[in-house]
């Protein structure tokens, strides 16, 4: 690839006391790739997440990202204002649990305008037909802008959490379990909405999973986590099909036979 | 701030002392109320906390709209019934001061009735009703009708002074979105009211944007009166007692309602005018008249009606009288979602 990462992370540890949560951690992720984290729970992958963007200092190492014109920044050395910008224009967070990243307080509609709002959009007009908008490219029915995000499916909850995201056209997307908690149908037409925005929007991701499925089907490239180390990367088709590791061949073997 | 002058230092309950005194140092003009019961310091409240309370007010005007926390003390009345308000105003007050209470924009309820009696007892200080002679006006819920001028200072009794409270329960998180300046939260509220009412249905405690850069709450005034704030010749100071914060609009400070570029700002208005002075520009109240539906509509401000009465009276201005029949239903104008409290009956309780 001849472009540059949009986001780098190089040797990042985060330590929770004496206690690692994450070691040595490096990453790089290009414009338009979905890169997976996978791994059992509690094997650090949440907190990589973090910490790459920005919500979560670590003890030692640098993330660094690279803005719409060209510009690197380190993530943790920006001023807390500036952070909060990024975090909220440039950038996209989808919680696991969509109440965590939604205002359970106010209408859908409200919801996916907030970003616009805060990114200084004055116009009533022009906030509610881009979050109409957004309702339409998620698949949720245009009835539903002003209901309360509390009267929606587990699966229209998530959508709705994506179209609040993307609303302000980010570059980069960290996904926690996008599809944790969702039934397998819900799940597969979500993957299938993720994957067609992704590509449409030339949309970086940074995907935790511990569901290989998921990851195989999203994921140009894949990382496997271990007790906070980094034990196997490579292209997804490839570490999921040759696995070297006895342990990402012991995750392989375990979940895709079933 | 202004006239009594004693920051200097050394416990102000004894060098304080008895209102006597401080009435022994002249600079009265028409005393109303005898000087209160002896013990307490001049305005209730002792030296040093007077010069605490000063200092956070004198932060307050240097970053006009920002909070300011401020010890605040144990008032004798309860929470909500105006302990910032009275704070603020005890500690800004000085002998030479003539001092007008008001509630709802009258000066005879309940409240102001009582405020304005504990200011007179503890202080000796002369009042009025007449918005041109005060220097010193407590209110709570209205601006006056009549101009203010250069030299007046307005207190007012606040009871939330975070204007983003509704949408933001955590005081770590507005006091970092005051001090980022970010203000998106603010109009996620105007657009859900506009999503459900068709317009920003906020009557009262409307949302003003203070010298371009904090946001602040104007306390529960109607929003009718958002308008008068804006470049003001006096000092607004404003205090909430609960929530322990003073704040300031300091005079001549553009001060702004928040509001979409489509969905603009707009006061309340009348298809009618007041019943008593027939005036067609103030702040009206609904006042139910009997049990058969009866009402009238007359100024909020008293003394503004009152006036214009006089005035009449004497021929001094045009003409005045009942200028529209009182039929019942009617209502404001643009004016969605709850009413103003205390359009109807007054006098009452937050």
């Amino acid at each position: 690839m001849n472009e540059k990462p949009v986001l780098s992370a190089s040797r990042v540890s985060c330590l929770y006391g004496s206690k690692a949560g994450c070691l040595d951690v490096s990453l790089e992720v290009f414009p338009g790739e979905i890169l997976a984290l996978v791994g059992e729970s509690g094997s650090g992958k949440t907190t990589v997440l973090k910490a790459v963007s920005g919500q979560l200092k670590p003890s030692a190492g640098k993330v660094t990202y690279r803005d719409g014109q060209g510009l690197e920044l380190d993530v943790h050395g920006l001023s807390e204002g500036r952070r909060r910008l990024m975090l909220r224009t440039e950038l996209g967070f989808v919680h696991q649990n969509p109440r965590d990243g939604l205002n359970m307080a106010v209408s859908a509609g409200a919801n996916v305008a907030d970003r616009l709002l805060s990114g200084g959009e004055r116009s009533y007009g022009r906030a509610r037909s881009k979050a109409l908008d957004w309702l339409d490219r998620v698949e949720i029915a245009r009835d539903r802008l002003d209901d309360r995000p509390g009267l929606y499916s587990g699966g229209m909850l998530q959508r709705l959490q994506i179209a609040r995201n993307l609303v302000t056209g980010p570059r980069l997307v960290f996904l926690d379990e996008p599809t944790g908690g969702l039934d397998a149908s819900v799940q597969a037409r979500l993957l299938d909405l993720i994957r067609e925005l992704a590509a449409g929007l030339r949309l970086a991701a940074v995907l935790v999973t511990h569901d290989l499925a998921v990851a195989r089907l999203l994921s140009q490239r894949l990382m496997v986590m271990k007790e906070g180390r980094v034990i196997e990367s490579g292209v997804t088709d490839q570490v999921l099909d040759d696995p070297h590791e006895p342990y990402t061949q012991l995750l392989v073997s375990s979940i895709l036979d079933s | 701030m202004r006239g009594q002058d004693s920051a200097d230092g050394g416990s102000g309950m004894e060098r304080g002392g008895s209102i006597r005194e401080i009435l022994g140092r002249g600079g009265l003009d028409g005393t109303e109320g005898s000087g209160g019961s002896g013990g307490y310091n001049f305005a209730y409240l002792d030296e040093d906390t007077k010069r605490e309370i000063r200092r956070a007010l004198l932060k307050a005007v240097a970053v006009p709209g920002y909070q300011v926390p401020f010890s605040g003390r144990e008032m004798p009345m309860p929470y909500g019934w105006g302990t910032g308000g009275i704070q603020v105003t005890a500690s800004v007050i000085g002998p030479g001061d003539v001092l007008k209470v008001i509630d709802q924009g009258s000066d005879d309820t309940t409240n102001a009735v009582s405020i304005r009696n504990f200011h007179r007892a503890l202080t000796g200080v002369a009042t009025t009703s007449e918005t041109r002679r005060a220097t010193l006006i407590q209110t709570r819920h209205r601006i006056p009708e009549a101009p203010l001028r250069e030299g007046q200072i307005m207190v007012y009794q606040v009871p939330l002074p975070e204007p983003m409270r509704q949408l933001e329960p955590s005081e770590l998180e507005t006091r970092t979105l005051h001090a980022l300046n970010e203000y998106g939260t603010m109009y996620l509220k105007l657009y859900e009211d506009v999503a459900r009412h068709g317009e920003i249905a906020i009557s009262y405690d409307y949302p003003v944007m203070v010298a371009g850069r904090h946001a602040a709450s104007p306390s529960p005034i109607p929003r009718f009166d958002n308008p008068k704030l804006d470049r003001s010749p006096a000092l607004h100071l404003f205090g909430a007692g609960r929530e322990r914060r003073v704040y300031a609009i300091p005079p001549y400070t553009i001060v702004k309602s928040f509001d979409f570029s489509d969905h603009p700002f707009r006061i309340q208005s009348w298809d009618r005018a007041c019943e008593i002075c027939g005036s067609a520009d103030s702040y009206l109240d609904e006042i139910v008249t009997d049990d058969r539906g009866g009402r009238m509509f007359v100024c909020s401000d008293s003394d503004h009606c009152q006036e214009r009465v006089k005035r009449a009276g004497t021929g001094e201005s045009g003409s005045v009288g009942p200028t529209a029949t009182g039929n019942a239903g009617s209502t404001p104008s643009g004016s969605v979602g709850p009413a103003p409290s205390g359009s109807v009956g007054r006098g009452g309780k937050p």
